[in-house]
């Protein structure tokens, strides 16, 4: 199974596909940010003409200044619909004593606007400051922010940036791992009844042990391919002389590494559980289908842990099974998980694993010779107590 | 000296739901014996090999193998209704994997598949991919696999589903085979004729429950009140002989007893009639020859074949779902 050909291009194609996505992400954002956009503007005297002038110079923007025609409002809507300019400001001649601002956008709030509102707000200050005999530098000491220092109770390690990323990229390397799995096992288990090869193998060893098989070998494959995709990252960024997040430590390595391996064994039960109630992939339930998904419901917490990895509610979420493969490793690269809860985690997490596996194994023996029927939930738990 | 069966079944029953599959069937099979297990479709024997072989749990009874509970999965080979290969897999690594299910060592069951392929007329084969086999030859290799491992128990489930006659001969010298070399052989077919040739003993059951068992000599004395050989008369009706009415004439010779009458070509007409051995066939041959001409007279034992039908059809005639009379004509 590891040797086969679309395991190993997987293997290998998949950094290099998301690696070069986010190169050529990062670098679409980096020109972005370093463009100048250009921004009409068009203030008016008090009769309403045009003057001519301009705002003072902003960094990351070119100002222009059109005229006659081509400053009135529609022309301007019409130029910017076209992307030249990205935008336009209409400054009546009472913008400082009241008078409204218009700003000629393509989309609804665009990404210029704040900077631009924020720079025509401090100059409207400045007028409204001269009209009270307030000079430049007089208004900027008036205006100026508090100094503020900070002093941490509890500091955390590292960069929080680098930090998070980590312990982002925790919670999708399991994700991955589970998803790149499930159809590995799909056609496992459920190819195998549709085969109708159950029979004859189960008459050999037991359903139990034939379900444990497919978990044990099933975990080995779903590992491997994160496993060496984290592997090659680390190694990649050492080689880069890039410094690793402080939260990537050896701790933080452990407990992401027992959790993933522990949780990946009860994800992998749950799915032979659902699969083994399954006659073909094409007849899946939702009821079914709910529970394949069930993985990803821990990531809409991924904030949360992150942010406020010792509240209670987190704490207290990062212990259920469900949730602890994805949320209790983030705590700990955040700081926010004491030894004792990931040792008691990682114990209700192993033992809903083997309860997982059981489930697997009575579904499977119960309904292996179910050939096309489903067997319901009601079915399952009537047959199993018979079986 | 008493010798422990290598399968002994004692009043098995399993129930779906309100549905009772199997009702107390018993039987043993011994070492170096083929026993037909039998019956219609929808008797419970699928059900009951699936017992035997702990695939599913019998709600009473007890099944005992070599006079232990449980099943040595090491020392059974199956070979279940429901045939199922792992197509992508090579020949002989389908029969290594199953080889090793049944506690082989990889090397063992190397060799051993690559002998029997060898004799299967494989050889050039061996690393073609089953699902490149014909139907037929699947279910050569889903044999080979029952057996690879020599078991002390074979159990097959029809077996000779599905083959064309050259194969099912094939198939029956194996089985033969296995016999000879002391295994115990639960046999479950359809096709009577193969199965009379092969078994030693026999129990057939309907609806779940056992309606003969024994010999082929004890079942022919049991069947159809006593019947043990079927004389089959060609008939063809006398020219300017009184119309008379057969059943009615065999009536007042037979009173009570089995015949069937068939309709053959050029007004020929087969009758069979199901008697004791040895029985006086003069007063029929009286009662006859008014009417008819006698073209031929042949006497055979009771087959498989007829011992079944008159077993099932009478316990489905007792279970008041209707059954033939006791004389029957057919076109």
């Amino acid at each position: 199974m590891l040797m086969r050909t679309d395991f190993v291009v997987s293997t290998l194609l998949v950094p290099v596909l998301l690696v070069g996505a986010g190169f050529v992400v990062a670098r679409i954002k980096t020109r972005d940010a370093n463009r100048a956009r250009a921004i009409a503007v068009v203030r008016l005297d008090d009769r309403g003409a045009v003057t001519g002038d301009s705002l003072p110079p902003l960094a990351g923007f070119r100002w222009t200044t059109p005229r006659g025609d081509a400053a009135r409002s529609e022309a301007l809507a019409a130029a910017v619909k076209s992307g030249r300019p990205e935008g336009a400001v209409i400054l009546p001649a009472d913008f400082a004593r009241g008078g409204k601002v218009e700003f000629v956008v393509r989309r609804e709030r665009p990404g210029w606007r704040t900077a631009v509102l924020r720079h025509v707000t401090t100059l409207a200050r400045l007028e409204r400051a001269a009209g009270h005999a307030i000079g430049p530098d007089e208004f900027a000491r008036l205006t100026d922010t508090l100094g503020v220092r900070e002093r941490v109770a509890e500091p955390r390690s590292g960069t929080s940036r680098g930090d998070k990323a980590a312990a982002a990229a925790l919670a999708l390397v399991l994700l991955m791992a589970v998803f790149g799995t499930n159809m590995y096992l799909a056609i496992g288990i459920t190819g195998e009844k549709q085969a109708r090869v159950t029979e004859v193998i189960v008459s050999a060893i037991s359903p139990q042990s034939w379900i444990d098989g497919k978990i044990v070998a099933y975990t080995i494959i779903g590992l491997a391919q994160p496993l060496i995709w984290s592997a090659g990252g680390v190694i990649a960024i050492l080689l880069m002389s890039w410094q690793l997040p402080p939260a990537v430590n050896p701790w933080t390595l452990t407990v992401f590494t027992l959790y993933l391996l522990v949780g990946f064994v009860f994800y992998v039960g749950l799915y032979a559980l659902v699969l083994a109630t399954v006659k073909d992939l094409q007849s899946t339930s939702k009821f079914q289908a709910y529970l394949i998904f069930l993985p990803m419901v821990p990531l809409m917490f991924l904030e949360g842990a992150i942010e406020s990895p010792e509240a209670t509610w987190m704490a207290v979420l990062s212990q259920v099974p469900v949730f602890s493969p994805t949320l209790m490793p983030i705590r700990v690269a955040m700081g926010g998980a004491q030894p004792w809860e990931v040792g008691l985690g990682l114990v209700l997490l192993a033992i809903a694993a083997w309860f997982m596996r059981k489930a697997a194994g009575t579904a499977f023996r119960v309904g292996m010779l179910m050939y096309g029927k489903e067997l319901t939930l009601p079915e399952l738990v009537r047959w199993s107590k018979e079986a | 000296m008493t010798h422990v069966p290598v399968l002994a079944v004692e009043g098995i029953r399993k129930r779906f739901g309100d549905f009772e599959a199997v009702r107390g069937v018993s039987f043993d099979v011994r070492a170096s014996e083929v026993f037909g297990f039998l019956g219609p479709n929808g008797a419970g024997k699928t059900t009951s090999l699936r017992m035997l072989m702990n695939i599913t749990r019998p709600d009473a009874g007890s099944v005992t193998f070599m006079g232990g509970p449980g099943m040595d999965r090491r020392l059974v080979g199956y070979l279940p209704e429901e045939r199922g290969l792992f197509e992508d897999a090579t020949l002989v690594d389908t029969l290594v994997y199953l080889g090793t299910l049944r506690g082989m060592s990889r090397a063992d069951a190397r060799a051993e598949a690559k002998r029997w392929l060898e004799r299967f007329e494989f050889a050039d084969r061996m690393s073609a991919k089953v699902g490149t086999l014909s139907k037929g030859n699947q279910q050569k290799i889903q044999f080979l696999g029952a057996v690879l491992h020599r078991p002390a128990l074979v159990v097959l489930d029809e077996p000779f589903s599905g083959l064309d006659p050259l194969n099912q001969e094939l198939f029956l010298d194996l089985i033969g085979e296995l016999r000879t070399q002391g295994a115990a052989v639960l046999l479950s077919a359809h096709q009577l004729t193969l199965v009379e040739r092969l078994c030693d003993r026999f129990l057939l059951i309907a609806n779940g429950s056992e309606l003969l068992s024994g010999t082929l000599e004890e079942l022919r004395a049991r069947a159809a009140h006593g019947a043990g050989e079927v004389v089959r008369l060609d008939l063809r009706r006398a020219a300017g002989a009184p119309v008379g009415d057969l059943g009615s004439s065999l009536a007042r010779v037979l009173p009570g007893g089995e015949w069937r009458a068939a309709d053959g070509r050029e007004g020929l007409v087969q009758l069979d009639l199901a008697l004791p051995t040895g029985s006086d066939l003069a007063p029929l041959m009286r009662e006859l020859g008014a009417s008819w001409r006698i073209e031929r007279v042949t006497t055979s034992a009771l087959s498989l074949h007829e011992i079944y039908v008159r077993a099932v059809r009478g316990a489905s005639s007792a279970a008041g779902e209707g059954a033939a009379p006791a004389g029957a004509r057919s076109a």
